[in-house]
């Protein structure tokens, strides 16, 4: 690591600046192994469209433990000298997350976006608080951490993740900054803020909320989230563009390129949330990416979220390519030729 | 193991043989979610079979399993069940190839029925397609396969989701015995799914308040799969009371039943019509219903999402609404009621 535990925060201000994509695994066209070619595609995605940073999405589809070692290191190699790497903890159990970590730590990964595990039923604050510093205390890495609703600590605190458990957490040495969402509740955000102040790194990670939380608060990094779907060239890419823009003060300018992206922000990219994760992996693959679906279990993608998705991409400006079948066998393997069955 | 019927005889076993409500069983996992808690899977097939459902069908898709996972969780449940109650599977894996599998697993194991829907990595390129695959998928195993059209969702050649030319013709497939609806799903297309095919085979609306009409009016005498066990108990096993009563034509009877529940559907759909349009098996709800009303229960893998307090409290005040004690204490539901028993508890980290 290039760090240490108690330099991780000023590495994390130094080294987080600007926007912190996302990856999710690729298969066989027959859903059995990783597809690592179409891995690799999608981590240069990412770092052709700008990203300082890419993060393995560990826990959206059905993986062996093997197999979710593998993926990560094959976006670490990847991604090796170019960005940096993340990836998500919080999947079965923390044990299983632990081992996950150092597998993580010893390839190259950098930093983790931090949540809690299905299989952690905390019964006080207390828990919730141990259980997290048993985690970062077992990895070096940088820990960004996400008190999002869905890790159902509502019971304790009716923000559904109680800023003050939120504030004691973020003097553990190695976690360097915090995702949180306006949408989750502008109370909670002004708190979790408020509390922080310059301690740490505090973002959110979704353009719409950018115009206050960039443009007011001046967070210096977003992420991660799917940025790679609001451009189709990777010259000079738009979402890049506009939250420099925030942060640089050029408000109006920032605000003309937020209209012009809005049909996705809103439209395609409310839609793609509808088909999960999956629907995401769609986005990606309509403005560059890879594609290919996943593993059941998996929400699938029906038709009329599909021509939602592409009216979105296509009133920002983007052409989408036309072949559905490429999308499901992903867009290497049809390139070699591979094709559905039947 | 041999079926009880050849493929031109299935058609006509299935019409005397299955009757009833069929339910779903889910996986029980060890408390760390690393192996598979047979046990827990026996105890839930026999609490399915002392709730009175006929038939039990597996649910091998609703979490993150190996394939060898899959295949297991199939041997067990028809192994428990043997003799006592039809076991069926759910076919929409991955692939044809991975389902088809499955189907010849399942009928070398001692299952009757495949739930057959389509597999996620599939995608039609004309209604003849759609025919084709699912009649290949047909023709490789001897079991009797329930249409399921549910989760395909081909708007493109059909507003229904599904062509409707093609029921009657899928219907005429040997082995092809009775159709599913989805749940959640508009009652037109359960009009329209007995109109085209239910003189051929055994059409079933899973949901029960269109169960009064399609019972007396469209001769249904099959159910499931659904979560039955979540709204009742061995000892109170009211939905299979009103279907039964049903099927004998004592409508007025089995309405008072269906207005003892009516505490739990209060406020409208829910679960039910996001799973029509989201195709993800909510196991953790049901799960959780059920082990309240005394089944194994237990945490399953990701992705699955996950199941709040205020989800757990609706189910919780919806059961004490109908007369029924859901079961304490939480910890148990996490690591199943049969691994809770010899002890095992989730770890502490405080």
């Amino acid at each position: 690591m290039e760090f240490t535990k108690s330099e991780a925060k000023q590495w994390a201000r130094k080294n987080y600046k600007g926007l912190c994509g996302t990856l999710s695994p690729s298969f066989t066209p027959d859903l059995k192994e990783l597809d690592e070619e179409g891995i690799r595609h999608d981590v240069r995605h990412n770092i052709n469209k700008g990203m300082f940073s890419v993060f393995c999405q560990t826990e959206i589809c059905a993986l062996t433990i093997e197999e979710r070692k593998r993926y990560i290191e094959i976006a670490c190699e990847e991604a090796k000298g170019k960005t940096l790497i993340s990836m998500f903890t919080g999947i079965d159990t923390i044990e299983q997350d632990i081992e996950l970590l150092r597998h993580f730590e010893k390839i190259g990964g950098t930093h983790t976006l931090l949540g809690w595990p299905g299989m952690f039923y905390a019964k006080s604050e207390e828990d919730i608080y141990q259980a997290t510093k048993k985690i970062c205390d077992a990895t070096n890495l940088a820990i960004d951490l996400w008190p999002k609703p869905k890790f159902d600590f509502g019971r304790f605190h009716p923000s559904q993740f109680n800023p003050k458990l939120i504030e004691r957490i973020t003097d553990i040495p190695n976690v360097v900054s915090v995702k949180a969402y306006l949408g989750d509740g502008i109370g909670k955000w002004a708190e979790i803020h408020h509390r922080l102040g310059d301690k740490i790194l505090f973002q959110a990670a979704e353009p719409s909320e950018w115009p206050i939380t960039v443009g007011q608060y001046k967070q210096q990094w977003a992420g991660p989230a799917d940025y790679v779907i609001f451009d189709q060239s990777s010259d000079n890419p738009r979402i890049l563009r506009m939250f420099n823009l925030f942060l640089e003060g050029d408000f109006l300018e920032a605000m003309d390129l937020y209209w012009e992206l809005y049909p996705i922000t809103i439209g395609a990219r409310d839609t793609a949330f509808q088909s999960g994760m999956l629907g995401m992996k769609y986005m990606q693959w309509l403005t560059g990416g890879n594609g290919g679906m996943f593993r059941q279990p998996t929400i699938p993608i029906f038709q009329h979220q599909k021509d939602a998705m592409r009216a979105g991409v296509k009133a920002a400006g983007i052409t989408p390519p036309e072949n559905e079948e490429e999308f499901y066998v992903g867009r290497l393997n049809y390139a070699k030729g591979m094709r559905l069955k039947y | 193991m041999t079926l009880e019927f050849t493929k031109s005889e299935a058609k006509n076993w299935t019409k005397l043989h299955l009757k009833g409500l069929e339910t779903v069983i889910f996986p029980s996992f060890s408390p760390d979610l690393e192996k598979l808690d047979e046990e827990g899977i026996r105890y839930d097939v026999n609490h399915i079979i002392a709730n009175g459902f006929t038939s039990i069908l597996v649910s091998p898709e609703s979490c993150g399993m190996t394939f060898e996972e899959r295949k297991k969780l199939v041997e067990i449940v028809c192994d428990e069940a043997r003799g006592k109650v039809h076991t069926s599977v759910a076919v929409m894996q991955d692939t044809v190839e991975q389902d088809i599998e499955m189907l010849k697993h399942t009928e070398k194991v001692g299952g009757t029925f495949a739930t057959l829907g389509h597999p996620i990595q599939y995608y039609p390129r004309s209604i003849e397609d759609i025919y084709r695959m699912y009649k290949y998928m047909c023709d490789s195993t001897n079991l009797g396969i329930v249409l399921y059209t549910g989760r395909l969702h081909t708007r493109k050649y059909h507003p229904s989701y599904f062509p409707p030319e093609l029921l009657p013709r899928i219907a005429d497939i040997p082995n092809v015995v009775a159709m599913k609806i989805c749940g959640g799903s508009s009652m037109a297309i359960t009009v329209m799914s007995f109109r085209l095919c239910g003189d051929r085979i055994l059409v079933n609306d899973p949901m029960p308040d269109r169960w009064f009409i399609t019972v007396p009016d469209y001769g249904q005498q099959w159910s499931g799969a659904g979560p039955f066990y979540g709204m009742q108990t061995p000892e109170k096993p009211r939905m299979v009371n009103i279907f039964n009563l049903l099927t004998k034509g004592e409508i007025d009877k089995a309405m008072n039943i269906y207005w003892e529940l009516a505490p739990l559907t209060e406020g409208g759909p829910g679960l039910e019509a996001a799973y029509f349009h989201s195709g993800i098996v909510t196991a953790h709800t049901d799960k959780y219903a059920h082990w309240c009303n005394g089944g194994n229960g237990g945490s399953i893998r990701q992705p699955t999402g996950r199941l709040y307090d205020y989800q757990k409290e609706r189910i919780r005040a919806g059961l004490r609404a109908i007369g029924l004690t859901p079961r304490e204490p939480e910890e148990e539901f996490y690591v199943g009621r049969i691994n809770y028993a010899k002890g095992a508890r989730l770890k502490a980290y405080v």
